[in-house]
């Protein structure tokens, strides 16, 4: 009965979002601009919730729950503490990036790059590590939402992939960007009040207080409340390599980068810093509850991603259905948008930089192909998953870390170069695979591979930007405006 | 000057006093003492950026 209940519930979701949506139908397919980015008008309650939802995965709360249970308290540092500060990204980054978009009308962050550094190179090796890292990330949020539907509610796994999939095709086909933006509005308040929802649920029936809580984990598993942790994870290295790989991402993630194009003015942009902070700084308590007291109530789990599935299968039917739904919410608002800024790189940086222009007609028809596509591929990743869902989503940040100097530079550097921006984001991706996979001995002193391909890019980029000179068209232009 | 002091909070604040004890006694408001602190660390942060926010003005700074 709870499958046909969660089945329900679910479609209630994806109908309500898409209804909300489909205000976007008409004024979305006006022009391509429109389209992808919402005619550079969403205001600010839109705007942060978008950014938030698109950030916040269903890692949240199904990884996070189980860093808390496996590492402990260290596993707030890593990720809420970060995120909260995120919110600088706005004025560090995200200012620049929305005055060079409403100024020189760019659709996405890589063709930004292209112009500024006056380089068709830079733009296609940008859109190749979007693809190459983001695309295994959407797939773990598919794994994420189908995994889960089959074990709490009894979906079979393929019939929750297809219903994840076709739901992101269906907000992204009903308006574009407006209608992914109006859509993650909604998924990112009920993942909110959900997760707080099902967390204070579990908190009072096992334990009646948070003191209690803790009080019980100390009796049992004091190095939960410590830090680095059980297994020495969160080491100050280690930390300061997720800080970075974390904080860089709206530079480095183009799904989180676009959304600084969509707002409306800078009040629009100063407010929704402010949202954001605040929804960082609350979203991942109900992780910490269900995470550390999990480890109390079922100390001996296989893997900490489970916790969520055995609070979930406590829970009355309906408290079951709003678990599911927040889950169901936090990564279809993560996919829905990196299926969109993907099928945006490949439809305006490569296909039209090839073909010249196209009409709008044609240039929607060639994204609803690649939407397809790219939904068929993540279909078919998903098929096969892999066991360690968190590890390659966290590659995931680490691969397109990559991107940073290039990004810095474009934005902060006169003096940066097109050669020098590609040659740095392709080392930075070599070095970061070769020292995660086929390390020959070098020592990484405790810091993550990301940190080393991050140095060895800089390193790079400065050099080669000295030995080289800056553009002096178009780039100059766009770098002289964004510095006014 | 703000993003400077931020940065200052972060480096003085966050590693030494909530890393380095290695505390899980005493409890405060029913917290363990490392996570007392990193949430009260997380609650100046946010202030913070709020204020941060609200005092920007990029136009002005020109």
């Amino acid at each position: 009965m709870i499958t046909v209940y969660a089945i329900v519930a679910i479609f209630i979701l994806i109908g309500l979002s898409a209804w909300v949506s489909s205000r976007a139908r008409f004024i979305s397919k006006r022009s391509i601009e429109e389209f992808y980015v919402a005619g550079r008008n969403i205001g600010w309650i839109v705007t942060f919730l978008t950014f938030s939802a698109t950030l916040f995965s269903a890692f949240t709360l199904v990884g996070m729950p189980g860093f808390f249970y496996t590492h402990g308290i260290g596993s707030w540092t890593f990720i809420a503490v970060v995120d909260t500060f995120m919110a600088l990204m706005v004025p560090l980054v995200g200012y620049r990036i929305w005055k060079a978009g409403r100024k020189f009308h760019f659709i996405t962050p890589a063709q930004f790059l292209g112009e500024r550094y006056e380089s068709y190179m830079t733009l296609v090796v940008a859109v190749v590590i979007q693809f190459l890292f983001l695309l295994p990330y959407m797939s773990i949020q598919a794994i994420g939402i189908a995994k889960l539907l089959q074990s709490a509610a009894g979906i079979p796994y393929l019939l929750g992939l297809v219903i994840a999939l076709i739901a992101t095709f269906v907000y992204i086909e009903t308006g574009g960007m407006r209608a992914v933006a109006w859509t993650d509005a909604i998924l990112g308040l009920t993942l909110f009040a959900g997760a707080y929802a099902v967390s204070f649920w579990f908190l009072m029936k096992h334990f009646g207080s948070l003191a209690v809580m803790f009080e019980k984990v100390y009796e049992v598993k004091k190095e939960l409340l410590t830090i680095p942790g059980p297994k020495g994870l969160f080491t100050t290295p280690m930390l300061i390599s997720f800080f970075i790989m974390i904080f860089a991402m709206p530079a480095t993630q183009f799904q989180l980068t676009t959304r600084y194009f969509i707002a409306r003015d800078l009040p629009t942009l100063k407010k929704s810093m402010i949202g954001m902070a605040v929804f960082a700084s609350f979203v991942l308590f109900p992780s910490l509850i269900l995470g550390i007291g999990g480890a109390y109530v079922w100390p001996s789990l296989k893997s900490g991603d489970m916790v969520l599935g055995k609070v979930l299968s406590e829970l009355s039917p309906i408290l079951m259905i709003i678990g599911i739904m927040a889950v169901f919410a936090a990564a279809l608002s993560t996919i829905d948008s990196q299926l969109l800024v993907l099928s945006s790189l490949f439809t305006r940086d490569i296909v039209v930089e090839k073909k010249g222009e196209l009409s709008v007609k044609e240039k929607l028809a060639i994204n609803r192909a690649v939407v397809l596509i790219l939904s068929i591929i993540v279909f078919l990743i998903s098929l096969n998953p892999p066991k360690l869902i968190v590890q390659l989503s966290i590659l995931s940040f680490a691969g397109t870390l990559q991107i940073l100097p290039a990004m810095i530079g474009a934005l902060y550097w006169k003096r940066a170069t097109a050669p020098a921006a590609w040659i740095s984001m392709i080392t930075g991706v070599v070095v970061l695979v070769v020292l995660k996979f086929f390390n020959p001995g070098f020592n990484l002193h405790g810091w993550h591979p990301a940190i080393w391909g991050l140095l060895v890019a800089s390193l790079l980029f400065v050099v080669v930007s000295l030995l080289g000179s800056p553009p002096s068209g178009r780039g100059r232009e766009i770098f002289e405006e964004i510095s006014r | 000057m703000i993003k400077l002091l931020l940065f200052v909070l972060w480096i003085f604040i966050y590693f030494p006093i909530v890393i380095r004890p290695h505390k899980v006694r005493p409890f405060i408001a029913g917290l363990p003492y490392n996570l007392f602190w990193l949430l009260l660390f997380t609650l100046i942060l946010l202030i913070l950026v709020v204020i941060y926010a609200v005092t920007w003005n990029p136009e002005d700074e020109k």
